[in-house]
């Protein structure tokens, strides 16, 4: 078949929804469920988010763990999602949710910027958010620290699942925030220097990362001030670290495993044209 | 019990220097019934492409056939082979379209892209991607391979050494997990072939 055919019948077919959602399953589901099928886990970020406002700026940090129950589903994972070159969203709660809002949010900025010529503003980054996340209910959880800096200066919101939202000068987020916002409150002072900033967030989330099941493994920061966007990351704290074994390898011999049955493939190579590079 | 542990199964896979090891149980079950003992959880989709889907078998075909209906029509319209991190992209789309009422199946993804550098990641079952460098796991037996690939998985290993470290985790997997069984197929993927083992595991 040709391109053009194909383009031509690919809209008719399930694939081109708008990227909305599709609830066909979701009957199915539900019968399932009153089976006594319990639904499977979902792979939630479950916390330590931290931002804090400085003189001209902004410091904002996650640590990297994503969890499924008691289970470590990602040790790196990135919670720290640029939206512009100076906006950055923090996100906690359901990962996928997370990912794919924030990727929303970045695809839906960069083309603001591109129409109107202008550096995108962060509190259109927040309106655009919560009303996404209004029209969803709560039912998207995804609850987000959004900051930046924009020509109207340093900003810091968050902005919850259901769609509420707060300016803050500091705030943390996530299962991790009880233990972080407590050294947010002693220590944070109005006007610090970035350095200052800078460590306070590390503090506050190595806080969490200590006290919080759910955050750990190492932590992300951004500095975000007018002139520049700096990512530092990933750190991972002395308490992170795993303790090297003293003389640990297990190396299996060659023909270890017993084989039952084996088959080689071998491919034809074909010269490709690439485009990517 | 839960949906995702009702057919039973579990996939991994290890990424090595310029290799991938991918590799999955046989069995199929209806809870605590053996029903087939020859299902494969991983499925060609390019010849350096291979997916693993564990969880709800059924949902699992479901959702093959859709990830292959899109990578055909990918490679229609853009005329080369899909790399793996494209195709991890696709079905992560395609998981979190179902966000409200989805498929209960985890998807996983190992390959080696066009300069031949590993890729493997795995999702939960609306698309959450996590892309480590070194192994991932899904299925029943995920708790018992994270924690055994954890010592079994070293730097830059060679086709020979991964394939012993992966079938040996998954081995060790089966001796634990009662819903996953009945013999283990393990896929090497080199850049300029694929060697699929079967290895002789416990049949029970």
């Amino acid at each position: 078949m040709a391109t053009a055919d194909v383009k031509s019948t690919v809209p008719h077919m399930d694939m081109d929804r708008g990227g909305a959602f599709d609830f066909s399953n979701c009957i199915r589901n539900q019968a399932m469920c009153k089976m006594g099928g319990k639904a499977p886990k979902l792979t939630s970020t479950g916390t330590t988010i931290v931002a804090v406002a400085f003189k001209g700026g902004l410091v904002m940090g996650a640590d990297s763990r994503a969890t499924a129950g008691n289970i470590i589903a990602d040790k790196h994972c990135e919670k720290v999602h640029k939206l512009t070159e100076s906006i950055y969203a923090c996100g906690a709660g359901t990962a996928a949710d997370l990912d794919q809002v924030t990727k929303m949010l970045s695809g839906n900025l960069r083309l603001l910027e591109l129409n109107t010529g202008r550096k995108a503003r962060v509190i259109t980054a927040l309106r655009q958010a919560k009303q996404h996340l209004f029209n969803y209910q709560g039912y998207i959880g995804a609850y987000l620290l959004i900051g930046g800096v924009d020509p109207t200066g340093p900003h810091l919101y968050m902005c919850s699942a259901n769609g509420t939202t707060m300016a803050f000068p500091f705030t943390a987020q996530g299962s991790g925030s009880y233990a972080a916002i407590t050294i947010l409150e002693r220590d944070f002072k109005v006007d610090m220097t970035k350095d200052e900033a800078e460590k306070l967030v590390q503090r506050a989330l190595e806080a969490g990362m200590h006290g919080d099941n759910a955050s750990g493994n190492s932590l992300n920061l951004v500095i975000i001030e007018p002139s520049e966007t700096v990512f530092k990351g990933p750190i991972v704290p002395e308490f992170c670290k795993r303790p090297e074994p003293n003389d640990l390898v297990y190396k299996f011999q060659a023909g270890a495993t017993k084989v039952l049955k084996h088959k080689t493939y071998k491919y034809d190579v074909v010269e490709s044209m690439d485009i990517t590079h | 019990m839960s949906i995702m542990s009702y057919t039973g199964g579990t996939v991994v896979a290890m990424a090595g220097d310029e290799c991938v090891c991918i590799a999955s149980d046989l069995r199929i079950g209806e809870q605590m019934t053996t029903i087939a003992t020859d299902q494969k959880k991983v499925h060609k989709v390019t010849d350096k492409v291979y997916v693993g889907l564990a969880g709800f078998q059924s949902d699992a075909r479901t959702v093959l056939e859709k990830i292959m209906f899109r990578k055909n029509l990918y490679e229609l319209r853009e005329n080369r082979n899909i790399k793996p991190q494209v195709l991890s992209e696709m079905i992560s789309n395609l998981a979190y379209q179902h966000r409200f009422g989805s498929y209960f199946t985890e998807p996983l993804v190992a390959g080696l892209d066009d300069t031949n550098k590993p890729y493997i990641c795995c999702m939960d079952t609306i698309g959450c991607v996590s892309a480590p460098r070194d192994f991932v796991a899904v299925g029943t037996g995920q708790e018992y391979l994270l924690g055994v690939c954890e010592n079994f998985w070293r730097e830059n290993m060679k086709p020979d050494e991964l394939f012993e470290a992966t079938a040996q985790s998954i081995l060790s997997c089966l001796e634990r997990d009662a819903a996953s069984g009945w013999g283990a197929v393990v896929y090497t993927i080199t850049k300029d072939k694929v060697n699929v083992s079967t290895i002789k595991a416990r049949m029970d």
